[in-house]
């Protein structure tokens, strides 16, 4: 290689410390090929975490799904609701790379990539709820629209349809967007690369070649993703929202669900790029790549996402009254005071009170302070999907037919402790194999090399 | 088939690509590629390209067949099942609303992605023999088609550009 060609200084917020193209090359590849003992650590903790959920859904595949603890009235339970949990998390990967795009928000360069990355593993195991609550797995089929000689299809007026195509289109698009984003960088590690990576690194970099013709393709492909990318997001939990309030049941039967429930999405989906980020960037040493400053807009964003959370629990509550449905009153009434009570106050704890705290600049700053309101969100609003999915089955007109979900099962443990590892495991190997950080879109962020005449 | 002469001229800087660029068009001689690490505005405005390609009309297309596909798909599936609840109509419209919206996005992004596909000749399996591997990492260059006649011109325009590197290849 010739010689090193320094840039200058970049922007306060952007990547700090890289002057030439090469020094981002090196050390995004550099952490991607050596990610030292404890990645490897973390790697196997997480593998074994998925063993135990496959063992936990094979052994209620092979015994019947009476092994878990859901039961009438309460039939979801705990596998819808990680469902909705898991297509949650998976808002905000799309909220970063295609609306934090269109709005020229700089800040997201340095977390796109691992944020879109993040939403495709968590639509993945998303999917996987539905079939693990089906019991008869292998008649999924079903759901499909295809010829057959029965004549029936899907019902396209259902919302458990719309659910689906909803779903499958998120991770269609969300994988062609991700994907179409790392073929230029996958072409750098080609030309950097020998032997079989080269060959492996070639084949899905499909030939990328970064001249001015495939730049200006590349650059109106991406923009029309993202314009693409943008409504979808929006209605994809709108749509998991109306399994719901579609429904005629007390708690569920809102019109208010759909932006309710985009909110809630997006707000897990932050908290949860904290969790992953924060460690991330030390195990890698990636620093002065994704700085305080990026995570501290993460905080911001979800100041104003717990705060439209808040907003929509007051309104849920203040609708359940001021619109004077008797069995719509005693079921909030019953989320404050019932058996599920301490799961809503959790939830409103956790989702509306903690990241209050967020106002505070110190602990906007603070990595040990994110990373914890990471954390105490994202189970604020696993219990959020309890209230609403669980806690509204569980308390419908009837007296007669009232019951509650006691707890999950042993196996809704293993098969939950497995969406988790499952999560961690792949962004783990994602990790090791592709860049973590977006190449190119770190080298627009530095100054470009200029030579005074 | 008869072997093409190209001059190749890669360059540590920017504003020295930009240069070689303006002298080049300035003797009306024809660019066929400038390569870059990443996307340069600058660049594109030196090559008094559009902002956006042609890409654009694919995904056009893509949206509007996957909309009435959507719809179809809808209200097929309902005219296939006829059954009839009283008070509402067989083939509701605003159900259709969803599919139509999903296969909309859907298929406008596989044009999307087909049309970028198409547009830059992907996949393909061997580069161009011009191509050099510093151009995805720390290079910028030019490539310039010329003849016998012309490619002395071209390589002084490069070097007197500043190019660190100026080759003349067969392709």
């Amino acid at each position: 290689m010739g010689m090193t060609v320094s840039h200058g200084m970049t922007e306060a917020a952007g990547p700090q410390g890289l002057t030439t193209y090469g020094s981002v090359d090196d050390q995004i590849l550099g952490a991607m090929w050596n990610p030292g003992g404890f990645y490897w650590l973390c790697l196997a903790i997480a593998g074994l975490g998925v063993l135990v959920g496959a063992f936990s859904w094979g052994y209620q595949i092979a015994t019947g799904l009476g092994v878990a603890n859901i039961t009438h009235p309460t039939m979801w339970g705990s596998y819808l609701v990680n469902f909705v949990f898991w297509v949650g998390i998976a808002h905000s990967g799309t909220l970063i790379s295609a609306i934090l795009f269109l709005f020229r928000a700089s800040w997201r360069t340095t977390i796109s990539r691992s944020s879109e990355a993040m939403t495709i593993f968590a639509v993945m195991i998303a999917g996987l709820f539905p079939l693990i609550h089906l019991g008869r797995v292998w008649l999924v089929y079903w759901i499909l629209p295809y010829p057959n000689q029965r004549n029936l299809w899907p019902n396209f007026q259902s919302p458990l349809v719309f659910d689906v195509v909803a779903i499958s289109t998120y991770l269609t698009v969300s994988f062609l967007f991700w994907y179409t984003g790392l073929i230029p960088d996958l072409a750098t590690i080609r030309d950097r690369a020998t032997g079989v990576k080269n060959r492996i690194y070639g084949f899905f970099s499909l030939g990328w070649r970064g001249s001015n013709s495939f730049w200006k393709n590349y650059g109106t492909a991406y923009l029309l993703f993202a314009a693409l990318a943008t409504p979808l997001v929006i209605s994809v939990h709108s749509v998991v929202s109306w399994d719901f309030a579609l429904g005629i049941v007390p708690g569920w039967h809102s019109t208010i669900f759909a932006p309710y429930f985009v909110a809630g999405a997006i707000h897990s989906g932050l908290a949860m790029v904290l969790v992953l980020l924060i460690p991330m960037r030390k195990i890698f040493r990636f620093e002065n790549l994704i700085t305080i400053e990026v995570l501290e807009n993460i905080g911001k964003t979800i100041i104003l996402t717990g705060l439209i959370v808040g907003y929509s629990y007051a309104v849920e509550h203040f609708m359940a009254w001021y619109g004077g449905g008797k069995a719509e009153e005693a079921q909030y009434m019953w989320r404050m005071t019932g058996y599920y009570s301490w799961c809503f106050w959790m939830m409103i704890v956790c989702n509306a009170v903690v990241p209050i705290f967020l106002f505070f600049k110190k602990i906007r700053t603070s990595l040990p302070a994110l990373f914890s309101i990471g954390i105490l969100v994202n189970i604020g609003m696993w219990f959020e999907r309890l209230v609403i999915i669980v806690g509204s089955e569980a308390h419908e007109y009837d007296p007669y037919s009232w019951g509650v979900y006691p707890y999950p099962s042993i196996v809704e443990w293993g098969i939950l402790i497995g969406s988790f590892s499952l999560f961690f495991f792949l962004f783990l190997l994602f990790a090791k194999f592709l860049p973590t950080i977006a190449l190119t879109e770190v080298k627009e962020k530095i100054p470009v090399p200029v030579r005074a005449k | 088939m008869a072997k093409k002469l190209a001059v190749v001229g890669i360059f540590a800087y920017l504003n020295e690509l930009l240069s070689a660029v303006e002298g080049l068009k300035k003797e009306k001689i024809s660019i066929s590629a400038v390569y870059s690490p990443m996307r340069i505005e600058e660049i594109r405005e030196a090559l008094g390209e559009a902002p956006l390609g042609p890409g654009r009309f694919f995904t056009l297309t893509g949206a509007i067949l996957g909309l009435l596909t959507g719809i179809f798909l809808a209200v097929y599936t309902a005219a296939q099942w006829r059954f009839i609840v009283g008070g509402k109509p067989p083939i509701p419209i605003i159900p259709s609303v969803i599919p139509g919206f999903e296969f909309f996005i859907l298929i406008a992004v596989f044009f999307t992605l087909g049309g970028l596909l198409f547009l830059n000749r992907m996949p393909r399996r061997r580069l161009p023999i011009h191509y050099d591997k510093r151009f995805s990492q720390d290079r910028f260059g030019i490539v310039v088609y010329c003849t016998d006649d012309d490619c002395g011109q071209v390589s002084n325009i490069l070097s007197d550009s500043g190019a660190e590197e100026v080759r003349q290849i067969e392709e």
